[in-house]
């Protein structure tokens, strides 16, 4: 670096920082991105459930099977029907049971008739959430290291990126086409610069979630290393949570006060109406219904959701305690935490960030391109080299496998038989086969053959599925009526379609075409 | 939740880029003038700005800052691959998209 | 300038190959370093009740990390980085002494 000017040495930065971890990168970005949709991608995945449609008496019907289903219950949690997810979620704790992670009794209930459905096994959306930050088959913690690590390589890209991108402000808007190794750089720079404040905001929130694991030496010098008495004082959503009333023993069966007021309540309170309703005590004297805000309407308070309580008996409004405003510092924390996390987040933002998200990957990806296209004149030269061939496969088996192996996950999830035993762990498995193979792919083929076969692939199995699914589920089409199986099947042939609009351009090597196309080539190679 | 934010962010990112001289000259084909370009951007801005205001009515101060800025790179994208696709096409489309918003705005 | 020797050649390479491992050395460990000091020290020193004072501390922290990581590569040299990085990290390390809280 001596002698390097500050460009320069930004630039090596940038390259190394971005391709020694570049294919992660784009698995976390491409992951990440999914999962802004990943209730919607597991009810698209559960059939079974895709006919529960929501209406106005669905709280009151739920509530009255819930008496036949738990009716000794300590507690009954219900998940209300929204548009991510028009099913209903029950959940319920005998008496004396503690409320804990994975206990209680749960069932799935369809929202018009209050039956329980039998969805299928499958992990759904949250196998990709997962794999985000946690990837899978390996220690949960190591995993997190190796996601933390990455994303802190990540903001180092970026900032480099900026420092040594000469004209950010001149070339904007700059893209140019049929350029060669000009139009990957302009790509490059468009997807980085444009969506800019997005990536810096999803790459910090991204460490911020994991700080306390990353440098706990904050709480290790101010706390002597007590995590839990850091929490308790700054007042997080367990130490600011009202105690549910204790049982006083059984109590005395009475008839429960109709929920359809309560919930009108909450109707004109909050914009989006009430998400979900808890019941303690339910079907008894001491019975309390609380009612909690679906989605949330700032970023400020980390979706600590809004919450009502009525008495269960006589549906009159109990008051609660007002919870504190949070102060400065956690405001800062609760907004970056919630940009990235988007738990509460509208349809509209959701599809803005989702729509930011495949900018943030497609970043990644012409960046790995980018570094081939860029070393292709040298090996021209110079040979075969060892290296740039690796970055070549895992550049093909990672930007066209990764997607690859996505489709492969959902036709596994529709394919295989639904009594099947392990069906969640087989449609995994298949989406590791498949990447697997794609690799394998990638180092047996050409790099042209690579990239196109690969991104045919891409092409067929996602604009497969929505015709499989208009063909063997009546429920999952628009003629139906829902927006957000629409939605999944719409977003898939979009993919689809521009992974075969890439696959085309790939279609034939220059050598083969006619003369005047190949000097049209060779002029733009040679003015990259 | 209305587009508005969004077609004001495209039409604000089109005036912004139409008050370069790249982009100028690839749109309307002649030689701007400083003074026109200097207006170009700043009308821009001004959309950008107005942008901020459909989004917050919507969904409130944060998450509606959060939209805002989602919307204005998208718009940007939209703008940038026009440019490069299409650029005469700039021309009715930007106008368009900021008559289209104001319409949503005042219905 | 005289032509360089090949002796003279390798040896400027391995200088080269010397001040890059320098420079990652600082950036990735370095920069971990001055950034757990930070945490710490900062922790202790904002003007903020002890909660929120940890949470600032450690939200600022990565930014340092990255701003030191791209300082280790910009920095005229190798040896001015890690003059840069231990002069920014001295004070922290005497407040944390003197604080007596042990890491």
């Amino acid at each position: 670096m001596k002698g390097l000017g500050l460009r320069q040495a930004n630039a090596w930065l940038h390259t190394w920082s971005g391709l020694l971890l570049g294919w992660l990168l784009y698995a976390i970005f491409a992951t990440g991105t999914v999962s802004f949709f990943r209730d919607e991608l597991s009810f698209w995945m559960k059939p079974e459930l895709h006919a529960s449609r929501p209406d106005e008496g669905t709280a009151a019907r739920v509530l009255g099977a819930m008496a036949d289903y738990a009716p000794g219950a300590s507690s009954w949690q219900i998940s209300l029907p929204d548009e991510r997810n028009p099913s209903v979620a029950v959940q319920w704790y005998a008496q004396g049971e503690r409320p804990s992670k994975g206990g209680g009794s749960r069932l799935v209930l369809d929202a018009a008739t209050a039956q329980p459905l039998q969805a299928r096994d499958t992990r759904g959306g949250d196998f990709l959430y997962r794999f985000h930050f946690e990837l899978y088959g390996m220690p949960r913690i190591a995993a997190r290291w190796i996601v933390g690590v990455a994303t802190m390589f990540m903001l180092v890209a970026i900032v480099s990126g900026v420092i040594t991108h000469k004209k950010i402000f001149t070339d904007f808007f700059t893209f140019r086409r049929r350029k060669g190794q000009r139009s990957w750089m302009d790509a490059h720079n468009a997807l980085a610069v444009l969506a800019l404040p997005f990536h810096l905001m999803i790459t910090y929130s991204g460490l911020l979630l994991l700080m306390f694991m990353l440098m706990p030496w904050g709480v290790q010098s101010a706390y002597q290393g007590d995590l839990r008495a850091y929490f308790a004082e700054r007042g997080g959503r367990g130490a600011a949570q009202v105690a549910a009333p204790q049982a006083q023993g059984r109590a005395a069966p009475a008839p429960q006060a109709p929920v359809g007021p309560m919930l009108a309540q909450a109707r004109a309170a909050w914009p989006a109406g009430a998400g979900g309703i808890s019941v303690m005590q339910p079907g008894t004297t001491q019975a309390v219904v609380e009612l909690r805000e679906g989605g949330s309407t700032s970023l400020l308070d980390r979706g600590r959701a809004q919450r009502m309580r009525f008495d269960g008996v006589t549906g009159v409004r109990l008051p609660m305690p007002a919870e504190p405003a949070p102060d400065g510092v956690s405001m800062v924390y609760n907004v970056f935490s919630s940009l990235h996390l988007l738990r509460f987040a509208g349809p509209w933002l959701r599809w803005l960030f989702f729509a930011s998200g495949l900018l943030g990957t497609a970043m990644v990806a012409t960046g790995l391109v980018l570094w081939v296209v860029k070393r292709l004149p040298q090996r021209r030269k110079q040979g075969g080299h060892a290296g740039h061939r690796l970055v070549e496969c895992l550049n093909a088996a990672t930007v066209a496998g990764l997607p690859v192996a996505m489709g492969a996950y959902f036709w596994a999830n529709r394919l295989l038989p639904v009594g099947m035993a392990g069906r969640a762990d087989w449609e995994i498995t298949s989406f590791f086969a498949a990447w697997a193979a794609c690799l394998a792919h990638a180092l047996l083929r050409s790099h042209r053959q690579a990239w196109r076969e690969q991104l045919a692939a891409v092409a067929v199995l996602f604009a497969g599925l929505p015709l499989f699914s208009f063909l063997a589920y009546p429920h999952s089409h628009l003629a139906a009526g829902s927006w957000l199986l629409a939605g999944v099947d719409a977003t898939l042939l979009a993919l689809g379609a521009l992974a075969a609009a890439g696959a085309w351009t790939l279609r034939t090597p220059v050598a083969a075409r006619p003369a005047r196309q190949r000097e049209h080539a060779a002029a733009n190679e040679v003015a990259a | 939740m209305t587009p508005a934010g969004l077609a004001l962010g495209f039409a604000g990112m089109a005036a912004l880029s139409l008050g370069m001289d790249r982009h100028y000259e690839q749109v309307f084909g002649g030689e701007p003038g400083r003074c026109r370009l200097a207006a170009l951007r700043l009308f821009g801005a001004l959309l950008l700005a107005l942008a901020l205001e459909p989004a917050v009515k919507a969904y409130g101060a944060s998450v509606g800052a959060a939209t805002w800025a989602a919307e204005l790179t998208l718009g940007a994208v939209a703008v940038a691959l026009l440019l490069s696709y299409a650029p005469r096409t700039l021309l009715p489309l930007a106008p368009a998209s900021a008559a289209l918003a104001a319409w949503w705005w005042m219905a | 300038m005289t032509v360089a020797s090949g002796k003279d050649k390798a040896a400027g390479q391995a200088r080269h190959r010397m001040d890059i491992a320098s420079r990652l050395v600082l950036a990735v460990g370095g920069g971990y370093a001055l950034a757990a000091l930070a945490s710490a020290s900062l922790a202790l020193a904002l003007p903020l009740p002890r909660a929120q004072a940890v949470l600032a501390a450690t939200m600022l922290s990565f930014a340092l990390y990255c701003a030191l990581a791209v300082w280790a590569f910009c920095a005229a040299s190798a040896g001015r980085a890690w003059k840069g990085a231990a002069l920014l990290a001295a004070p922290m390390a005497l407040h944390l002494m003197l604080a007596g809280r042990a890491i």
